[in-house]
């Protein structure tokens, strides 16, 4: 059977607004994932790409990230509005479909709007939700509540994931007044641009690039239903289910990214994965200090591969959310040939 | 970084919904001051009522109508109000599950103080006298400390009449600050002093106008900067008959591809000062700038494209 493996993966996140397009983001990553991953622009046999158009306001933006890709002759492309790891996820079924030997998958975000409340409003109900522009804070700060409330969680411990993403002091954080009560600003990610490419080959390709191959051994996505009033939100059933797809529930992992936009998330998601060992969680900062929305998720899985790539760990998973209150998830399952 | 430009841009997504089936059951319900749900053949309660049950798939045929009392099962306080919510003093965003109903609805609290807030508090529907179809329907919920809980007596039951049903009206207007980029700003700022300046490939030499960050078929970058003269040929034109917003040109009028000399790919822009029945292609063009005290950072710096009058450089060909 086909093995597809992570080779190669680069990213980029920097404050908002430095002046670049997409395509200016983008191409130096796409350079520094090849090189990293040995392969080159002829290797490609088909291209995934994801942003959002809503967040940059230009209608058709994908064109203009085309010159950062390896374009000519023309290959395959499928472009999602999306976090990148939903990318991937397509990538990969095509490459196990044996469509191409190799593909790149990009993603990048500039956040252009000057209320990204109103433009993350656009990704709800607009019969019944919209209408009370709740934005997304509140709606994390609703979840965040009824996991107090359920009892397994307090807000020190919120304030104790951001403590180890941010690198303060939880008890500063506690110190800090709310954003949208119990979440304060520090327990919100920081948006700003970014972009991240990924290489990923199979079986013969994937064995002759320059690093350790990070083979996916399991990769999967669920999505819950859209009503908020009508999943239970202090668990994570999709993440759940996905965990037993891919073969995480159970195994122990050397590294985990978790893909967490708001610090109690992470507890969420971690408890929801169901691992018999998470090893080191988030090494990368997690999704807080830096969140490029739509590359965010891919970073997490690009990050998992790096430290399998790079000889650091043997066994490890990343994680991808999309929609409000973590309401669709995807986990890639990586490994080392031993 | 200093040189990139950045303008506002207001991109506006609003749309008219229709609705129908059990949205649009609830939205007429809601005209009357009614709270209507789904019940899923399991038994199931839905609010709001869906059109399939989500654990079978199965078709919903039943619809009830719940009293509009209900009990808070999350929350969350929003301190500072924005425009757009529905409240503009300090309120809660919460889950509310209506008496009768097993899901919860989304809609906010006013409870005048954080802390008189809590999972479990009791709230009921504050209707609103002109009401329209909407979820703003209901002003807010209010907290209800008085009521004793329990089932409401089953209101009676005639399902709204949702024919026509209501329409959704969403109003997504939105401000950006867009950024053309390094490449393209360098070639705007050219414009705003009266020069085109395209990029040419350090690989294969073709020369863009507009520059672009890469060379498209070599992903060679960045293009080395390159004066281009403001006069070239048709490589191809339309001719445009229908009126839309920003039109700077009688109708009809002709929208060409236009090449530049000494450069490899054509862009577009408008000629004037020559009848659609006279254009052909290949037509020597020569570009008519806007006055110098309207020069900015933008192609409308140039008007059109007019025919050459003499095949030599066109730098001096004024605005009219």
């Amino acid at each position: 059977m086909t093995r597809v493996a992570v080779v190669g993966f680069a990213c980029e996140v920097g404050a908002a607004g430095d002046g670049r397009t997409d395509a200016e983001l983008l191409a130096p990553v796409v350079d520094q994932a090849l090189e990293f991953s040995g392969l080159g622009p002829d290797d490609i046999g088909l291209i995934g790409t994801a942003s959002s158009e809503f967040l940059n306001g230009v209608v058709g933006s994908i064109m203009g990230a085309f010159d950062a890709l390896p374009g000519w002759p023309p290959r395959a492309h499928s472009h999602l509005d999306a976090d990148g790891a939903f990318s991937l996820y397509e990538s990969w079924v095509r490459l196990m479909a044996g469509e191409a030997q190799a593909a790149l998958v990009c993603a990048y975000s500039r956040p252009l709007a000057e209320d990204k409340r109103s433009v993350l409003n656009l990704q709800l109900d607009p019969y019944l939700v919209q209408p009370l522009g709740p934005g997304p804070a509140s709606l994390a700060a609703l979840q965040a509540r009824a996991l107090i409330d359920s009892g397994r969680y307090r807000e020190s411990d919120f304030s104790a994931v951001v403590g180890a993403r941010r690198r303060l002091s939880a008890e500063d954080v506690l110190r800090s007044p709310h954003l949208a009560s119990p979440l304060r600003a520090a327990d919100c990610s920081t948006v700003c641009s970014g972009a991240a490419a990924m290489v990923i080959a199979v079986d013969e390709l994937a064995a002759r690039s320059a690093g350790r191959p990070a083979w996916i051994t399991g990769i999967g996505h669920r999505m819950e239903r859209q009503s908020l009033g009508g999943r239970d939100l202090t668990r994570s059933q999709s993440t759940r289910a996905v965990a037993v797809d891919v073969g995480l529930s159970g195994t122990a992992l050397d590294v985990l990214e978790v893909h967490a936009p708001y610090s109690h998330q992470e507890l969420i998601l971690v408890d929801a994965m169901d691992a018999a060992g998470l090893g080191v969680v988030n090494p990368s900062g997690g999704a807080l200090p830096a969140d490029p929305v739509m590359a965010t998720g891919l970073i997490r899985v690009g990050s998992a591969a790096a430290a399998i790539i790079s000889g650091q760990a043997v066994r490890t998973a990343g994680h991808a959310t999309n929609g409000p209150c973590l309401q669709h998830n995807l986990i890639c399952v990586m490994a080392a040939d031993r | 970084m200093s040189q990139a430009l950045r303008a506002p841009h207001v991109v506006d997504f609003s749309y008219r919904r229709s609705t129908g089936g059990a949205v649009g059951l609830f939205l007429a319900g809601l005209a009357k001051g009614e709270l209507w749900a789904s019940r899923c053949p399991g038994g199931r309660v839905e609010v709001p009522p869906l059109d399939w049950d989500p654990e079978t798939g199965a078709a919903v045929q039943d619809f009830v109508r719940l009293g509009d009392e209900g009990t808070v099962r999350a929350w969350t306080w929003v301190s500072r109000p924005e425009p757009g919510q529905p409240l503009d003093r300090p309120f809660a965003l919460a889950l509310i599950q209506i008496d009768g109903a097993d899901t919860a609805l989304l809609h906010v609290v006013d409870a005048g103080d954080e802390a008189e807030m809590a999972a479990g508090m009791k709230v009921r529907a504050d209707w609103r006298v002109e009401r329209t179809g909407s979820i703003l329907d209901i002003r807010a919920f209010v907290p209800d400390p008085g009521r004793r809980g329990g089932l409401p007596q089953p209101p009676p039951a005639t399902a709204p009449d949702a024919d026509p049903p209501p329409e959704v009206v969403s109003n997504a207007r939105m401000s950006y600050s867009y950024e053309p980029g390094l490449a393209l700003s360098r070639f705007l700022r050219a414009l705003a002093e009266r020069r085109i300046e395209g990029g040419r490939c350090p690989s294969c030499s073709a020369v863009y106008v507009p520059p672009h960050p890469r060379c498209p078929a070599c992903r060679v970058g960045p293009l080395e900067p390159v004066e281009v003269a403001d006069r070239g040929s048709v490589v191809s034109y339309t001719v445009v008959h229908l009126a839309f917003p920003g039109l700077t040109l009688d109708l009809p009028f002709v929208s060409a591809w236009i090449r530049l000399d000494g450069t490899d790919v054509a862009f577009a822009h408008l000629l004037g000062e020559i009848g659609p029945d006279d254009v052909v292609v290949g037509q020597r063009v020569e570009a008519v700038w806007v006055v110098d005290q309207d020069l900015a950072p933008t192609w409308e710096s140039i008007r059109y494209f007019r025919p050459a009058a003499v095949d030599g450089p066109g730098r001096d060909s004024e605005g009219v």
